[in-house]
């Protein structure tokens, strides 16, 4: 009687192993960590921007995050998988600890500090994965959940010490990445404001332009993509369905406004869309396993990225698509292996993803205006007054969150002073505490050379462009006085109506307030204020002030100016108290005009 | 469109040699089932002598298939050996007389197709034929319909690996099998024949090229070399390009097994039930591996023996059964059945623990019956959510557990959820 | 003393009933708010139990609903002008939370299923156990989040004014705080899932399961 060995399964296997995967994986992502490190560290050493720390600081940085996700997987099958009698020093090998932080590396900010890049590593590891059960069990892509993280928290603060910028790029570009540019003329441009300020459309494709520290390469990109699918190691059907979709939207928004080919193609290249879709949106376990679903998880990345990229003030159309499409993926499975019998079973969400492209494609191409040819199109002169030699300018120059007003004053044809209106720039306290305005005056001669402080780049780009445009509008049309076209500078208050009958008097008055105008009707009996009601008032928190009962404090105020602002509603009680009080100026200046 | 995917075929091991015989075993053991039925009336008594070929069972219920002694000899007793997939079956045990005796001397007909569709389907019947693929069903139901057959597809593609015990009696009997064939399609009226090899299999489409310009209704048609390809449905898509709901009788098509053919001309012309079979004894621990015709009946070891016996003694797993679909075996006390087309005996390495599931759909693309396997494994513990991925459709064809690189035993996480799904 | 700890632990009401959820997100931007908020929900579910309990019998089932509301209602409505009285500045920074206790889960769906059904010395440990748990959980989330998300731990600010004292701690800000992500909504929301996880953790371990 012999005993053989008996187990299930079938008797021969094939040479797959997850290991052999993942190596080919590694093989792939070589040339990119080492152009990586060329680009960001090499480079800017040989052109003496960098010392000999900051040559081998992209190594070191993807190095430490990829230790620390080794090193926390380690102490969690330490301190949980001990017991099962598992090999612990396996355990973090086994499942491919180091990837996260590995990717991680490769897509955060070249200036993030150490600490930084360590909390988010671990959070990428222990939010990202190992909550959810481990390897295999996450819903979400750790280095995107740990990158989204970073920026989230700390941007601001990794933006102050240069951001993307490498030491190279901080000198010789003026704007941010090229998508930060981009959406600084709504997305729609030429070749020559979208592409031209970092080369030409062979650096996007290459990769030696301003990004994270490797996602900038979409040639090596596209070799690790053909490598890799030849080996049958990723879903290549979701990195292929993911790019043709991004070009054929951008395709229809380009062709709105007769934009040539290079215009999704600059849009494919740009953004780290490449990496996103070749590495992070065909991570095997947070990616559908069905051929169907893995088409339509392409497609609607494909929708959301667009979305994301034109429709939203955010940058990270990439990032924010991959991880919202994340949360669908068991839908898109139960939908895909439905449709393995019965493909007609699928052909909604495939007429929806359609619909979708060809819409939003052609919307967004004809929301979005082309700037004009030749001018800055963010550049208006509101009114130019003369006065003698004096010439006074109002102008706007759109900055980062919306225009900067500013009224600059010229003596002689030069720039005696420049004083800023109203901005509502975020990093505006930067341009202050370098006395950018006061340097700008004194370089106005050759401003185009000027830097920008870092940390509010657009910003100052945007103010030294307002400076340069007003020189140019002078030596072109001299002292040609244009008057404001519309009365951009609306009085806050205003008397609509008023009548008066007996010792009645009634106005209807309108104020400006915090979501527009607020129109009001204030009755005056005996030369005390009697009534006031709100007729059409469109602030978000007015009903705080009404329910605080304000008007009738304002009614019975002897002093207004003793009357406290509701808290939570500050602006709109300020105004209705503005308006008031103008009011009872008006009143008590001028009671018989009508 | 790729029904299938391509596995090493391991055949060369076997299908250069030349066929042995093994026909005297002292023992056979008839075991009393038939297509996992163990319903069997048995008719033989203890101390009875058989003649080879008398019936000694008769399985109950609505398919009387009778069952027959391969020898001629006493009956001994009643003992339980193991079957070929896995369970003890209890059989009949005939000490071998050695002297072949058949109960009627039964002539020798000229020609195979003077039988009416009716006389055929019983004299089928009565010789016990059943599928020698590997499924076992009794033949005769297939034929046994009032539905025009239009076509009779036979299936010689033999795509498991290593088992080319077709291959070999197709090799010997060629001219036999479209004799069979022919007659056939004249008894039920069959418009055409159709006679299915992988294209890889160039001295077999050669050897058939040759015989059967003779006959204009049976066609060869060439299939890719592709894992299952020999399961029906892909066959008959690769071949007629339909698809059916649940027999092939719906499209007017009867698949046989080309072995199977052949037992049907053994009945045609001798009037023989069904007593032995080509049985392919394989794999790398075997010191000869050949292709055997073996009385049914026979223990595996005995044939083994024959052969010369395993190279070593340990480290073996046995395999009733091909690589794919086989079930191991515990020891060798198997015996040789009808549906036993192959004996796999392979060395056994160190088998990898199974890991995480990494999701890569690699199951998902390669399954022929368009099963998610990875979905169905998150699901078991939801049998709401399985009815709707179809477990049933499963035809344990093993890819998916082939195919996985985690080495995780899908294929047994499927079994569970058809049998769950059948249950509630 | 049982019902206590069951309260706190096997039955917390942001652990593990998950209940009331929005007023703890949204109050624990500051320790000193949430455990304000805590002990205010604490009285009002000592006070709704002890009446309920008591007057149970005499509610017919169907103004079940509204008359518990008016109950819940008036402790909340005493609170609220208490704390508007007393510490105006508090009030404000809870805001719409304060009214907001009348409708929430824990207090009306401990109403409903225990103390309009159980005796007054059962619904009153309860309530305590219940509240004293709430409390709990409030100040070990706001704990996190203040400390982490905005360097700085507020233990009686606003309070002050009915106290007396005041005790404010800062921690110097560093390379890696304030995790400013903490002290936004996106940041309430983590810190309270990992801790779920956290506490789900150590429950597990007891029963064994890890």
């Amino acid at each position: 009687m012999k005993e053989f060995h008996v187990s299930k399964g079938t008797h021969i296997r094939s040479n797959n192993k997850t290991s052999r995967m993942m190596f080919h994986l590694l093989i792939a992502l070589i040339p990119i960590i080492v152009f990586a490190w060329y680009k960001n560290g090499l480079q800017p050493f040989l052109n003496g921007d960098a010392t000999f720390y900051g040559m081998i600081l992209p190594l070191l940085f993807v190095g430490v995050s990829t230790l620390t996700t080794f090193l926390v997987e380690l102490l969690y099958g330490v301190l949980f998988k001990k017991k099962r009698g598992m090999d612990i020093l396996k355990y973090p090998i086994e499942t491919y600890s180091f990837f996260p932080g590995l990717f991680l590396g490769l897509i955060l900010p070249i200036n993030t500090s150490f600490p930084i890049l360590i909390l988010g590593a671990m959070f990428a590891t222990i939010v990202g994965k190992l909550v959810f059960g481990g390897f295999g069990h996450n819903i979400f892509n750790p280095a995107l959940l740990g990158r989204l993280f970073v920026i989230a928290t700390y941007g601001i603060v990794i933006g102050e010490i240069g951001g993307y910028l490498n030491p190279s790029e901080l000198d010789a570009v003026t704007t941010a990445t090229p998508l930060t540019n981009a959406s600084l003329v709504n997305g729609i441009g030429t070749y020559q404001t979208l592409v031209e300020p970092y080369g030409s459309l062979w650096n996007f494709f290459f990769g030696t332009i301003p990004g994270a520290v490797g996602e900038t390469s979409a040639f090596l990109c596209i070799l690790a993509f053909l490598y890799l699918s030849f080996q049958r190691v990723i879903k290549w059907k979701i990195p292929v369905v993911y790019v043709l979709t991004v070009f054929f939207m951008t395709f229809l928004i380009g062709n709105y406004h007769d934009l040539g080919i290079w215009y999704p193609l600059f849009e494919i290249l740009s953004g780290g869309l490449m990496f996103g879709a070749v590495f992070m949106a065909t991570d095997p376990v947070t990616s559908p396993t069905t051929p169907v679903g893995q088409i339509l998880y392409g497609l609607f990345l494909g929708i959301l990225t667009v979305v994301f990229r034109y429709l939203t003030p955010l940058p990270e159309g990439v990032l924010t698509s991959i991880l919202t499409m994340n949360l669908f993926v068991f839908i898109l499975d139960r939908i895909g292996s439905k449709a393995r019998f019965n493909f007609v079973k699928s052909v909604i969400p495939f007429l929806i993803a359609w619909v979708l492209i060809l819409g939003l494609g052609v919307w967004i191409g004809s929301s979005h205006s082309l700037p004009e040819e030749g001018t800055d199109p963010n550049y208006t002169i509101e009114s130019k007054q003369v006065d003698g030699d004096t010439v006074t300018y109002i102008v706007t120059e759109k900055g980062y969150v919306g225009p900067i007003r500013a009224q600059i004053i010229l003596e002689h044809g030069t720039i005696r002073s420049i004083e800023v209106l109203s901005q509502s720039e975020s990093f505006y306290s930067r341009i202050e505490s370098a006395d950018y305005i006061d340097r700008l005056i004194e370089n106005q001669n050759n401003l185009e050379e000027y830097d920008t402080v870092s940390g509010a780049t657009v910003t100052s780009t945007a103010l030294k462009k307002m400076v340069i445009n007003t020189l140019n509008d002078y030596r072109v049309n001299g002292k040609e006085e244009v008057e404001g076209e519309e009365e951009t500078v609306e009085p806050d208050f205003e008397v609509l109506e008023k009548a008066s009958s007996g010792t009645t008097t009634t106005y209807i008055v309108t104020q400006k307030s915090f979501g527009g105008k607020t129109r009001a009707e204030i009755v005056f009996e005996e030369g005390q204020v009697s009534s006031i009601e709100i007729l059409e008032a469109p602030d978000t928190y007015q009903n705080t002030v009404i329910d605080a009962d304000y008007l009738e404090e304002l009614i019975n105020a002897s002093d207004l100016n003793d009357v406290d602002a509701v808290s939570g509603a500050t602006i709109t009680s300020g105004a209705w108290k503005e308006m008031l009080a103008s009011t009872i100026e008006d009143y008590e200046g001028g009671a018989d005009e009508e | 469109m790729m029904i299938g995917i391509k596995i090493p075929g391991m055949k060369k091991l076997t299908n250069t040699k030349k066929n042995g015989i093994y026909n005297k075993p002292k023992y056979v053991y008839i075991p009393l089932i038939s297509q996992n039925d163990t319903n069997i009336t048995i008719i033989a008594k203890k101390g009875d002598y058989v003649y080879k070929g008398s019936v000694i069972g008769k399985r109950k219920g609505n398919l009387r298939i009778p069952i027959h002694s391969s020898v001629s000899g006493t009956v001994v007793g009643f003992e339980e050996r193991p079957y070929l997939n896995g369970s003890i079956v209890k059989c009949v045990k005939i000490e071998n007389d050695f002297k072949e005796k058949e109960e009627v001397k039964k002539e020798s007909h000229k020609t195979l197709n003077h039988y009416t569709k009716k006389q055929f389907i019983n004299l089928i019947k009565e010789c016990g034929i059943v599928g020698l693929g590997g499924a076992g069903f009794p033949t005769y139901v297939k034929y046994d319909t009032d539905k025009p057959i239009k076509t009779l597809l036979i299936n010689a593609v033999e795509c498991e690996p290593y088992i080319t015990a077709d291959y070999a009696l197709m090799m010997e009997k060629c001219e036999e099998i479209l004799e069979a064939i022919d007659a056939i399609l004249e008894i039920c009226h069959i418009d055409e024949g159709i006679i299915a090899v992988k294209k890889n299999n160039t001295s077999l489409i050669k050897l058939i090229n040759s015989f059967i310009g003779t006959y204009l209704k049976i066609k060869l048609v060439e299939v890719p070399n592709q894992y299952p390809m020999g399961w029906e449905r892909n066959l008959i898509k690769q071949v007629k390009h339909v698809t059916y709901q649940n027999l092939p009788i719906e499209k007017g098509i009867v698949v046989n097994n080309v072995s199977t053919i052949y037992a049907i001309y053994e009945a045609l012309k001798y009037e023989r039930p069904l007593t032995e079979r080509v049985v392919t004894f394989t794999g790398e621990m075997l010191k000869e591996p050949k292709n055997v015709l073996v009385k049914l009946g026979t223990p595996a070891h005995e044939v083994i023996e024959s052969l010369g016996g395993y190279k070593r003694n340990k480290n073996i797993r046995f395999v009733a059964g091909g690589p794919m679909m086989g079930v191991a075996e515990p020891n060798d006390d198997l015996i040789v059945t009808s549906n036993l087309n192959c004996v796999l005996v392979l060395k056994e390495g160190k088998e990898s623990l199974p890991s995480e599931c990494l999701r890569c759909g690699k199951c998902v693309s390669v399954c022929p019956a368009k099963l998610s396997p990875v979905l169905i494994k998150d699901y078991l513990k939801k049998p709401e959510r399985l009815k709707e991925l179809e477990p049933n459709r499963c035809i344990e064809c093993g890819l998916c557990t082939y195919i996985c690189p985690s080495k995780i035993l899908v294929r047994e996480f499927v079994k569970e959820a058809k049998k769950k799904s059948r249950e509630g | 003393m049982k019902t206590i700890i069951n309260g706190i632990t096997k039955e917390n009401a942001i652990f593990v009933l998950m209940l009331g959820l929005c007023s703890a997100l949204a109050v624990t931007t500051t320790f000193e708010s949430a455990y304000v908020m805590g002990i205010c929900v604490l009285i009002v579910l000592l006070g709704s139990s002890f009446l309920i309990s008591l007057l149970s019998k005499w509610i017919p089932d169907h103004v079940q609903i509204p008359v518990y509301i008016l109950i819940i209602g008036t402790f909340v409505t005493i609170l609220e002008i208490f704390l508007e009285s007393y510490v105006p500045k508090l009030h404000d920074v809870l805001g719409i939370y304060l009214p907001l206790i009348v409708v929430n889960c824990i207090v009306l769906g401990r109403s409903l299923s225990v103390y309009s059904k159980e005796t007054l010395g059962k619904s009153l440990l309860d309530a305590l156990g219940i509240g004293l748990g709430y409390l709990f959980a409030l100040m070990v989330i706001a704990f996190f989040r203040e400390i982490l998300g905005t360097n700085t731990l507020t233990l009686m600010d606003h309070i002050s004014s009915l106290t007396g004292y005041r005790a404010v701690y800062h921690i110097p800000n560093n390379s890696i705080l304030p995790i400013s992500i903490l002290k936004e909504p996106a940041g309430a929301f983590l810190t309270l899932a990992l801790l779920m996880g956290f506490f789900n953790l150590l429950r597990a371990h007891k029963k064994g399961r890890v």
